[in-house]
């Protein structure tokens, strides 16, 4: 159902997801800075309606592969915040137990499948767990974020034309932040949107405002209606913009400051809480608690991160095969 | 037993194991139809296209999705159709397959097999007759197996099959033809065992895959000049039996591994250093190693010809080990 049609409840965790999202990435970038963290960060600040507005609405049987920008789905699928938190410290009790980082951090029984560092390369997987599911019999879907910059990729290319040959349950979900890295829209592309690729698949595309968490939900919805029913995948296209670098490590002096302060303006998380304020959904104090409790579990989360043992070097050469 | 041909071995291995295992399925370009050496010819009409899937020309996403399917606990059998193309789905191979157990520390294993024709010598030309397990023979989590008789092309890919990693089987295209006595009863071969196929005293000649003709015509030129070759057929390449490959040097004390593919980086380079390794003190000589020239494989018969090992070259290596002159077959030719 659409998003107009969601009671109280919901409102209330997507929210909280939508700040629990925002505040961990200020969190860790904070600790980045302070030389705290050994993953590099790859901030979602201004990008957090995508994964939630999407990821919200899909059940334990569903799958995400996420992108290096997607946070926000691991915390809808149940990796708690002391586990995300320990993987961006490098810690024991972290993904994996540090075999791994947290941004790729694979976990199929809670429905996350692992991404992979080489951007665009997950698309594919995305597909070969949309067959699995199409095998089974099964009315589950699997959703996949990407970048802009993917789009590029030859994989981008190969998975919409198989899973449209195939008519396979996936949602192909692109975060285009207008940026990849430092190489702006308009010198990756010809086109306008990259929703139009989705034609040249024969699959349905849409292009949406990504800092809106309604535009996002009703979007995806019809998309997930669709691909349950069989009917097959979906390109979505969340228009958004990239509020910090790439990652951590990039002085991103390639943009002008004053574009980037003036799309800062429209936050997803602002957004959403005048929706909610507006409609009467939730009363300020409401969204006030909400935003207590999520600033305590990722406070709580560093501490548990800072107290984490770090990954014993005993344990670096076992499990390479079953 | 029954005589049967390396294609129809391994389309025996791949048709049992598809009725044995609801969770095995064939994901590839032209399988209906057989592709390019017949391999599969007739598992559509007897699975059905849910079970043997004919895909689009898009290798990075064949080698892909069947990475994903494998994440969702299905056991894809991936078919390049030849070995050439393994670069366009080598991200998937490499990054992904060989990753996905390590990179959940053990919670997700991933079970594929990635079977290719490789080789050359049907003037093919230099992008459909490589050897390409030197390429991949450099990646953790993976495991490569060449198989050179029907015997062990059915036993070895029923246990790749099963194996729950990602293992990559080499078919030599030249092999497919060839025939060889096959048990009627289920079996396998485990995997990461070599084998002495004919034991001797005086060399161990080592390899694998189409190779293993040479070294066999090698030992017969080698037994008529009183030199007794012990012949032994690595298998399985990674993970290497070098206990087995060592117990033979040990008794030989010479050595000459041989391959298809370039000298140079090649597989033999790795057997060596482990036997340099594990049996330097019983060594009369360095181990040689005999491969294709430092070229791209061409096209022409004289010169694809002039390009290959063979057993002439073989029995070369042999010779400079011993210090002796040995002929080469009937022709007369020698070292």
């Amino acid at each position: 159902m659409p998003i107009e049609k969601l009671g109280k409840k919901d409102h209330e965790k997507i929210y909280y997801y939508l700040y629990l999202t925002r505040y961990t990435d200020e969190v860790s970038l904070k600790k980045y800075k302070q030389g705290q963290l050994q993953e590099t960060v790859h901030s979602c600040a201004g990008e957090e309606a995508i994964a939630i507005g999407s990821g919200i609405q899909l059940r334990p049987d569903d799958y995400v592969l996420p992108s290096l920008r997607s946070r926000g789905f691991f915390f809808v699928k149940g990796v708690s915040s002391n586990e995300m938190m320990a993987g961006l410290y490098g810690k024991v009790t972290g993904p994996a137990r540090g075999k791994n980082t947290s941004h790729h951090m694979g976990d199929m029984k809670r429905g996350v499948a692992w991404g992979t560092g080489v951007i665009g390369s997950s698309i594919p997987l995305a597909v070969g767990i949309g067959l699995g599911i199409q095998i089974a019999g099964r009315d589950s879907v699997v959703l996949t974020t990407f970048g802009d910059g993917a789009c590029s990729r030859g994989d981008f290319h190969e998975s919409l034309n198989l899973a449209s040959v195939w008519k396979l349950p996936v949602l192909f979900i692109c975060e285009n932040n207008g940026w990849a890295v430092s190489t702006p829209l308009s010198k990756q592309m010809a086109i306008d949107q990259i929703a139009e690729r989705a034609g040249a698949y024969g699959m349905p595309g849409v292009t949406v405002d990504g800092n809106s968490v309604p535009a996002v939900y009703n979007a995806t919805e019809s998309a997930i209606r669709r691909a349950r029913k069989g009917e097959g995948p979906t390109l979505i296209e969340c228009v958004t913009y990239r509020w910090g670098g790439h990652h951590a490590k990039d002085t991103d002096t390639y943009r002008d400051r004053e574009q980037v302060e003036s799309y800062k303006q429209d936050c997803p998380v602002a957004n959403y809480r005048r929706y909610l304020l507006d409609h009467k959904l939730l009363t300020g104090a409401e969204i006030e608690s909400i935003e207590r409790a999520a600033t305590a579990e990722v406070d709580q989360a560093v501490i548990f991160a800072e107290q984490s043992e770090a990954p014993p070097p005993g344990i670096v050469a076992g499990n390479v095969y079953a | 037993m029954t005589v049967l041909s390396v294609r129809e071995a391994i389309r025996q291995a791949l048709r049992e194991e598809l009725s044995r295992d609801e969770k095995v399925f064939l994901i590839g370009e032209q399988l209906g139809t057989g592709s390019a050496f017949k391999v599969t010819e007739g598992l559509l009409a007897e699975f059905g296209e849910k079970r043997i899937r004919d895909t689009p020309l898009s290798e990075s996403v064949i080698v892909g999705c069947g990475v994903g399917a494998a994440m969702m606990g299905y056991k894809p059998v991936i078919e390049l159709m030849f070995a050439d193309f393994l670069v366009l789905g080598m991200d998937h191979l490499v990054n992904n397959a060989a990753k996905i157990c390590y990179g959940h520390d053990g919670e997700l294993p991933l079970s594929l097999v990635l079977r290719m024709p490789q080789g050359a010598g049907a003037t093919m030309g230099p992008h459909h007759s490589q050897s390409v397990e030197a390429w991949i023979l450099n990646v953790p989590g993976l495991k490569l197996v060449a198989p050179s008789t029907a015997h062990d092309a059915k036993g070895l890919l029923k246990s790749a099959i099963r194996d729950p990693n990602p293992v990559v089987f080499l078919e030599h295209k030249l092999l497919y033809n060839e025939r060889g006595e096959v048990p009627d009863a289920e079996y396998t071969i485990p995997l990461g065992k070599a084998q002495v196929v004919k034991p001797g005293k005086d060399v161990s000649l080592i390899s694998y895959s189409y190779t293993m003709k040479h070294l066999m015509a090698a030992a017969a030129i080698l037994a008529r000049q009183g030199i007794d070759a012990e012949v032994v057929d690595v298998r399985t390449l990674r993970p290497l039996d070098v206990e087995t490959l060592a117990e033979s040097v040990k008794k030989t004390s010479r050595a000459v591994v041989a391959h298809e593919a370039p000298v140079f980086g090649g597989a033999g380079a790795e057997i060596a250093a482990a036997l340099h390794q594990e049996a330097f003190d019983y060594l009369d000589a360095p181990i040689a190693r005999v491969g294709a020239l430092e070229t791209p494989v061409p096209f022409a018969s004289t010169l694809e010809q002039a390009y290959l090992p063979n057993e002439n070259k073989i029995v070369d290596a042999v010779a400079g080990l011993l210090n002796q002159r040995v002929a080469h077959a009937v022709s007369g030719g020698s070292s």
